[in-house]
């Protein structure tokens, strides 16, 4: 293979035109092939294998229940629980118009069915006490149900005012109700838009957490050659509460999360920092090349060769593996890291070969036959290190491994070709000082001599390491990966943080409504679950007793709740007329001592001082949506027994399939963003029901997975590089000394991610069998440098290659950790780590452990052709 | 000329029939189609003379003189219940007659007081709606300062008698309504028997109280509209 090896590199440089010419072509025709076809996938659906059980029960649920597949959901909070119910309705309304950017819109608790018998949902006592609320707001209710309207609102006012005075209402009474209408009419005063709840005043008591929060779950068109499939439908969203004036001026704000808005933040989160930081590694690039090489011809050669090769494997890429998904779209910053370290090594070996013997070709030959083997060995190597990710079920991994593996070798080639043949036509000038560390010299020494200190230190912190190893801690929990910046992500926690939204629930799909009532009462007893929802629990107990009390409360408003005639609206005169009458009975009122009403009277002589041209302010503030909320009202007193049958259709499907399958929906006790508190709950519920699926679930499966992924990834790795360097090296001790400070590396990284508190994650894992790819390269230059009789390791040019190979691949791997996306910036870091450990245990602890050379060397070795010293 | 005569005087007889007629028709069906409003003029009527007597006879006399009224144009038991509100059905047969006598008390006696005399008020009854929750006839007080009040009744049908179920003061305050919340927190506190003994006790009051005594002419009424 040596053979080979030298014969190309003589090969390019005679016909070094005729090479350059046909990588240039080449490259020009692949990358335009590339970017015609460049697609890619991100449905990260398709990241992990199907066939896998787990992804089986989910499949089977999302089956089931189609409708609840890819949701966008939309949060919307307002300050009044009418501003939150008008809102919604109007903004759901609006998106279902936009057929082309929504499948289906729905709220899933705003349909008829709710407003008239949402009130059968409280407790007996609750119900009592609205009808009792309603009864004894009648005059207010009476008054503006027959003049919703400003004068209405007056008049109801000063009807409280009058009764008030002469003793049969209690001043404290109403003194909530003045204050809220101070308060707005302040406020429209000052201009600005701050609505009364006219629900908060009717029934009297604060509104509660779930009303001023409402949701509207849409299934967006989705667009997955884009990036952000979901971008366009959000915006949307955006859009329509702007043009719907549900902005945070209003004290409305519009939120949206869900499963596809979190993957597209991802995106745009990497997408974010990426122009800075690829500017920031490719400028650091060059200054590692040019600080190695101290020539601009050569480093223009190298990033050529760079260069065409990222072409060449994209191509490769596009052609053979098809479309990218969201991991091997990666590909790109492995092979500028790894890449370049071959182009490195060569042009250091040539520098070092040139010092020697100043004659171009000479020093080319040299180089060839010199480092001709070990990179041959190191790129085999790392290449079977990626392609051992293939047979995983990780599938988004896998297509990388192929893409990288594959990359590795066209690298490789490229740098035994391209490279030679930039080199002879670019004509680098000679080298006048040695390639190398010469003040290294000293730790070369020191590291043979104590030898057995080192060694033993060495040997010391591994068995610390590896007692530490057991309390490695993987975060299964992929939302801690996520940008917590952005909207999606953000409000996601939000609703997580109350146990009655988070969406981390566990579903179940029972064969039958029977058995899902049977198993939702089990599933309650566990300490772990707060409660277990099924159909039935939009079935109301108590009915009989409740609707009789709300069928008795409707017989006393029935007829002034719906009058027979409304009033017209009032000219601004009427208005301001009730206004005075109510201005002068508050007066009154507030000369019993009611700084309540006294406020208002204030409020309402301003109003009055300043005419007809603040009236639409202040109805804006005061007399909105008054005729929503009665609407409100007389339906939740028309309330109908509910049964199962009864139920809307809609709401049946969300919970019923055709078929009659069940779905039970349980909900975890505690902070869902915990992660033990998951895991218990999740263990706890599959001990009774096996197959339940759900977030819980699910992440801790994909976490399981991966993890098994990547160990056997990194055994295969570790096998494949065995026997190939076994094949290569042909000695077990030499095969050994290339896997010892690989496995020390290894250590120390797992010890930091424990004493550092970095645990591992989705993201970062993949830094492990990275680790054994890159760093077998490193080692492999040293032991092969070894055997061919060649100590002075730290101070030749390989270790100068090597320190800076490694900067280069850690410059790559750190312009990830500068990303805002917390996962990358992870991965970012525990690869440059886990690389600062591979480059100390080649530096110093494979030198202690070669030892001095061997004089003596068995002629049966690959390198035995060069037999000369350097 | 005894022909003439007789010629003129059965002309005179006819048309008096065919009036008759006319008048006893359209009376029959006007009969039937004011009966509720016909309710509410009565009690007026009987409101009125009590008003006008009001100083001479004093609040017993006046009491006397529209509780007759009262049991004959008002649905008793109906708004009886609806003050108690949900615990009526809770209720023995003995505690709602006990309830429904403390409330007519209560009902006359405030009628009582608050009408105690007459300085020029006008009662009128403006017309009726039929609504899905039954007949409301509307009418109005014209106070002596010519203020007029609306109030208007909810009219239920009793074995053919048309009574008053509810009272909507300016149209739309239901005095039914708010009696109850008024009575609510003592019906919670202290049951039925409670709400009589309170009954009792206001009716007791409003019949001593100095704004009912006999005499005082020439003071005009404090308020002339009933506010319960």
């Amino acid at each position: 293979m040596l053979a080979l090896i030298v014969g190309l590199v003589e090969f390019s440089r005679r016909n070094a035109a005729l090479v350059t010419a046909l990588a240039l072509l080449l490259a020009l025709f692949g990358g335009y092939y590339a970017a015609k076809h460049f697609s890619i996938d991100t449905d990260v659906d398709k990241l992990i294998s199907p066939d896998l059980p787990w992804r089986k029960q989910q499949k089977a649920l999302d089956q089931a229940f189609p409708q609840n597949d890819d949701l966008l959901l939309v949060v919307v909070d307002a300050k009044t629980p009418d501003q939150a119910a008008d809102g919604t309705a109007a903004l759901a309304d609006k998106l279902a118009a936009e057929k082309a950017l929504f499948k289906s819109v729905r709220r899933p608790d705003e349909s008829d069915f709710f407003r008239k018998n949402g009130i059968l949902f409280l407790s007996k006592e609750e119900v009592q006490s609205f009808a009792d609320q309603m009864v004894a707001a009648q005059p207010l209710i009476g008054t503006l149900a027959a003049d919703p309207t400003l004068r209405g609102v007056f008049n109801a006012l000063d009807l409280l005012a009058q009764g008030v005075i002469q003793g049969s209402i209690e001043p404290k009474k109403i003194d909530s109700a003045l204050t809220t209408v101070a308060q707005a009419t302040n406020a429209a005063l000052a201009g600005k838009h701050d609505p009364v709840s006219w629900q908060t005043m009717m029934t009297g008591r604060k509104p509660k957490a779930l009303e001023l929060r409402r949701f509207i779950l849409t299934q967006p068109v989705l667009d997955y050659k884009d990036v952000q499939p979901g971008k366009r439908a959000e915006d949307a969203v955006h859009e329509a509460a702007r043009q719907l004036g549900l902005t945070p001026e209003n004290g409305i704000t519009v939120r949206v999360t869900g499963s596809v808005a979190i993957s597209d933040a991802e995106f745009s989160t990497l997408a974010h920092g990426a122009g800075f930081s690829t500017g920031l590694s490719v400028g650091l690039l060059c200054l590692w090349v040019t600080l190695a090489l101290r020539s601009l011809r050569l480093l223009i050669a190298i990033l050529t060769t760079l260069i065409v090769g990222l072409v060449a494997c994209g191509t490769f890429a596009v052609a053979v593996v098809g479309p990218f998904n969201p991991i091997s779209i990666a590909f790109a910053v492995l092979f500028v890291g790894i890449a370049v370290d071959f182009g490195i090594q060569f042009s250091v070996r040539y520098r070092d070969e040139r010092f020697r013997v100043d004659d171009f070709v000479q020093a080319l030959r040299s180089t060839a036959s010199g480092i001709g083997g070990p990179l041959g060995v190191a790129a085999l190597a790392t290449s079977v290190g990626f392609f051992s990710f293939v047979p995983t079920n990780y599938t988004g991994v896998s297509d990388l491994g192929k893409i990288a593996g594959v990359g590795m070798l066209l690298a490789l080639a490229l740098n035994l070709t391209l490279l030679p043949a930039l080199l002879t036509i670019l004509r680098p000038k000679g080298e006048r000082r040695r390639v190398g560390f010469a003040r290294a010299a000293p730790l070369d020494r020191f590291l043979v001599v104590h030898r057995r200190s080192v060694l033993a230190f060495t040997a010391v912190v591994a068995l610390g390491c590896l007692a530490l190893v057991p309390q490695v801690n993987f975060d299964f929990n992929p939302l801690h990966l996520e940008n917590p910046h952005e909207e999606a992500v953000s409000t996601l926690f939000d609703l997580m943080s109350d146990p009655t939204t988070t969406p981390y629930t566990i579903k179940v799909l029972a064969p039958s409504v029977p058995k899902a009532a049977e198993l939702a009462a089990r599933l309650e007893k566990l300490p772990e679950v707060s409660r277990a929802m099924t159909a039935e629990s939009y079935v109301p107990t108590d009915q009989q007793d409740k609707i009789a009390i709300l069928q008795d409360a409707a017989q006393l408003l029935g007829p002034t709740l719906t009058p027979a005639e409304v009033k017209p609206p009032p000219t601004p005169e009427e208005a301001l007329a009730a206004i005075a009458t109510c201005a002068a009975d508050m007066k009154k009122v507030a000369a019993h001592g009611s700084q309540p009403a006294a406020a208002l009277a204030q409020a309402l002589n301003d109003v009055l001082a300043r005419g007809t041209a603040v009236l639409p302010a202040l109805a804006a503030n005061v007399a909105s949506d008054i005729e929503n909320r009665l609407d409100d009202l007389r339906l939740s007193l028309q309330a109908q027994p509910v049964t199962l049958d009864s139920l809307p259709a809609a709401l049946k499907r969300d919970w019923i399939t055709p078929d009659g399958r069940a779905r039970i929906e349980v909900f975890p006790k505690g902070d869902a963003r915990n992660n033990d508190v998951l895991r218990r709950f999740a263990a706890a519920v599959r001990k009774i029901v096996p197959d339940a699926t759900g977030s819980p679930v699910t992440i801790q499966e994909s976490a399981y997975t991966v993890t098994q992924a990547f160990t056997l990834a990194g055994f295969l790795a570790l096998a494949a590089i065995s026997v190939l360097l076994a094949v290569v090296l042909r000695r077990l001790w030499e095969v050994l000394l290339v896997l010892i400070p690989l496995m020390m590396a290894g250590l120390l990284t797992l010890a930091t991610s424990v004493l550092g508190n970095m645990p591992l994650n989705f993201a970062n894992i993949i830094a492990l069998p990275l680790l054994l790819g890159v760093g077998v390269a490193f080692d492999i230059y040293f032991v092969m440098r070894w055997r061919a009789g060649q100590g002075d390791l730290l101070e030749s040019s390989t270790a100068r290659a090597i320190l800076f190979s490694a900067l280069t691949t850690g410059t790559a791997f750190g312009s990830l950790a500068l990303s805002s996306h917390p996962g990358t910036a992870e991965m970012g870091k525990l690869l440059m780590l886990s690389l600062f450990y591979t480059l100390v245990c080649t530096f110093f602890v494979l030198p202690a452990l070669l030892g001095p050379v061997e004089q003596e060397q068995p002629a049966a070795t690959v390198n035995s052709a060069v037999g000369r010293r350097s | 000329m005894s022909d003439r005569r007789l010629g003129r005087a059965a002309r005179r007889l006819a048309t008096a029939l065919v009036g008759l007629a006319a008048v006893a028709a359209s009376s029959a069906s006007s009969l039937a189609a004011a009966a509720p409003q016909e309710t509410i003029r009565n009690f007026y009527s009987v409101l009125l003379g009590a008003m006008k007597n009001g100083p001479t006879i004093g609040v017993r006399g006046r009491y006397d003189q529209i509780a007759p009224a009262i049991e004959q144009n008002f649905d008793l038991s109906y708004m009886t219940q609806q003050t108690v509100g949900f615990a009526w059905r809770t209720l023995s047969d003995e505690q709602k007659k006990q309830v429904w006598v403390a409330f007519t008390h209560y009902l006359t006696a405030t009628y009582a007081v608050r009408f105690h005399s007459y300085s020029g008020e006008k009662f009128e009854v403006t017309g009726q709606q039929n609504t899905p929750y039954g007949t409301i006839v509307e009418s109005r007080i014209v106070k002596s300062n010519g203020e007029p009040v609306t109030i208007n009744y909810l009219m239920r049908q009793n074995s053919g008698e048309w009574q008053v179920g509810d009272i909507y003061l300016t149209g739309a305050i239901s005095q039914l309504a708010t009696l109850r919340s008024q009575f609510m927190s003592v019906v919670e506190r202290e049951g039925v028997p409670g709400l009589i003994t309170l009954l009792n006790n206001k009716t007791q009051a409003m019949m001593a109280s100095p704004a009912s005594l006999v005499g005082r002419p020439g003071r005009p009424p404090a308020h002339a509209t009933p506010t319960f």
